[in-house]
């Protein structure tokens, strides 16, 4: 890596975590600060396209675009967390169990693995959400099961590597259990990768998350759900109410763009070889 | 009283046997050097004695018990790259206590200051980590030493303190010291018995 290619590289992770973090910052604070009443029906303001009042417009029944999109933003970062939170741990008790443990024991998540990466995941997301009957636990855990592979793959790896490096035979010579190894040698070195993997899984999270509630199996329609204020918007689309759909899709856009980027620029920082930019 | 190795067989994957039927006898109290050119499997063995790895058979005994494949092994290794012997996040207080908790007097002894215990590996030279990972061996239960190397990327000086600190200490314990060196002075200086690798891996040459 050239000299001048390192702070530059660094210069775009900082710019990255202070984007996204006033990003983030905002949308809580926004969620928080604005009021509810905003979202009561009102006869009179219905499908007002954007102006000073209402910068997003309103929706058919009054209700201002703008704390609606806030309001369904918040609650996809919180689910996005969680749900990337819950997969980000699948992966990470899988990939480094399947490293350490019995031949068998590996052979059996690799099997899973490739079981899991074979079936098509929206099919199987739906599937998940559906028998859970949907709302909260029906997308995390719809979603967390789908998304765990490919981190689970590069856990298992880097343990493979790490399982046979001098300190951790020391550590087996000493009498260590595969517990104290696993927590005290390999979840330390691993952990960059599995930050890595959490903010890159994030935006999938978000934008599967809104794609499960557009097609019916996520929030109820009276969550001011990313998901739901799309499927309420695309319809009037046709007939010139624009502001529906296209402000919700523009801030979902927006939030997915900046933690993929933010997840591209850490990996850059933390494991050169395998990015990209 | 001995670390006794009877009818080793090991072959690495893939490739023809390193070992048909090595014998290998380490009496406690006694050191005993490995010789031998680079690459003709001394470190192999250190790592069976060690267990490391398995052999395909063949029986290693300590003390007249068979080497444990779970929990504490009393053969303890030391091996050449001390970096590569200690987690790169750990506080050396960590990397030691991962064995036992020496007391003063032995890190004094091993040459190991109090004010190194907070730093990180990078923050030491290889002598010094080197020392870390010999007073980390050295647990009240470990009976015998395998010393893979130990001092080769260090400069004499260094080299002179490790071993003098090393012998010492396995003089006084009575522990059995197998020592695997390429350097025939040191191995002629330090040892009771030297034992050629080709004897251990040939036993029975034709005449």
């Amino acid at each position: 890596m050239s000299a001048t290619v390192k702070p530059r590289r660094r210069a775009a992770l900082i710019r990255s975590l202070v984007l996204t973090g006033v990003l983030v910052g905002a949308i809580l604070a926004g969620s928080v600060l604005l009021d509810d009443s905003a979202l009561t029906s009102s006869i009179e303001s219905r499908l007002l396209p954007p102006g000073l009042d209402h910068p997003f417009g309103t929706d058919h029944l009054g209700r201002d675009m703008f704390t609606r999109v806030v309001k369904g933003l918040a609650l996809s970062l919180a689910i996005g967390v969680a749900t990337a939170l819950i997969s980000t741990a699948i992966s990470t008790v899988l990939g480094i169990a399947a490293a350490l443990s019995a031949r068998w024991f590996d052979n059996a998540v690799s099997w899973l693995i490739d079981l899991f990466i074979g079936i098509p995941h929206l099919i199987f997301m739906i599937l998940i959400a559906f028998t859970v009957g949907g709302g909260i636990p029906g997308i995390m855990l719809g979603v967390a099961t789908t998304h765990w592979m490919a981190l689970a793959l590069l856990v298992r790896a880097d343990t493979k590597q790490l399982r046979d490096a001098d300190f951790v035979k020391v550590s087996r010579g000493l009498g260590r259990s595969p517990w104290f190894i696993a927590s005290r040698h390999i979840l330390p070195l691993a952990s960059p990768q599995l930050v890595v993997g959490f903010v890159l899984m994030f935006p999938h999270v978000v934008l599967h998350e809104a794609a499960l509630t557009f097609l019916g199996f996520g929030f109820s329609p009276q969550t001011p759900a990313i998901g739901i204020l799309l499927s309420e918007g695309m319809p009037h689309i046709l007939s010139g109410k624009w502001w529906l759909a296209v402000f919700p899709g523009l801030a979902l856009l927006l939030v997915v763009l900046c933690f993929a980027r933010l997840g591209d620029q850490l990996r850059a920082r933390f494991d050169p070889r395998t990015a990209n930019g | 009283m001995a670390l006794i190795v009877t009818d080793l067989a090991f072959a690495h994957p893939g490739a023809e046997p390193l070992y048909r039927a090595a014998n290998l006898h380490v009496e406690a109290g006694t050191v005993v050097g490995l010789t031998g050119a680079s690459g003709t499997g001394k470190s192999t063995l250190g790592a069976l004695v060690a267990g490391d790895l398995r052999p395909r058979s063949g029986k290693i005994t300590i003390d007249g018990r068979p080497l444990p494949r779970r929990g504490f092994r009393p053969v303890q290794l030391i091996h050449q790259h001390p970096e590569h012997a200690v987690n790169p996040r750990s506080r050396m207080r960590s990397v030691l206590n991962e064995s036992h908790r020496p007391s003063p007097e032995t890190l004094e002894r091993v040459g190991i200051r109090r004010e190194w215990l907070d730093r990180f590996p990078e923050e030491l030279s290889g002598g010094e980590l080197q020392r870390f990972c010999i007073a980390r061996a050295l647990r009240p239960d470990t009976r015998y030493l395998v010393a893979d190397e130990m001092t080769t990327m260090f400069d004499a000086i260094t080299q002179a303190q490790i071993w003098h600190t090393l012998l010492g200490i396995v003089r006084d314990r009575g522990l059995g010291l197998l020592v695997i060196s390429h350097e025939q002075a040191l191995l002629d200086r330090i040892c009771d018995e030297q034992l050629p690798i080709d004897r251990l891996r040939n036993p029975h040459p034709a005449t």
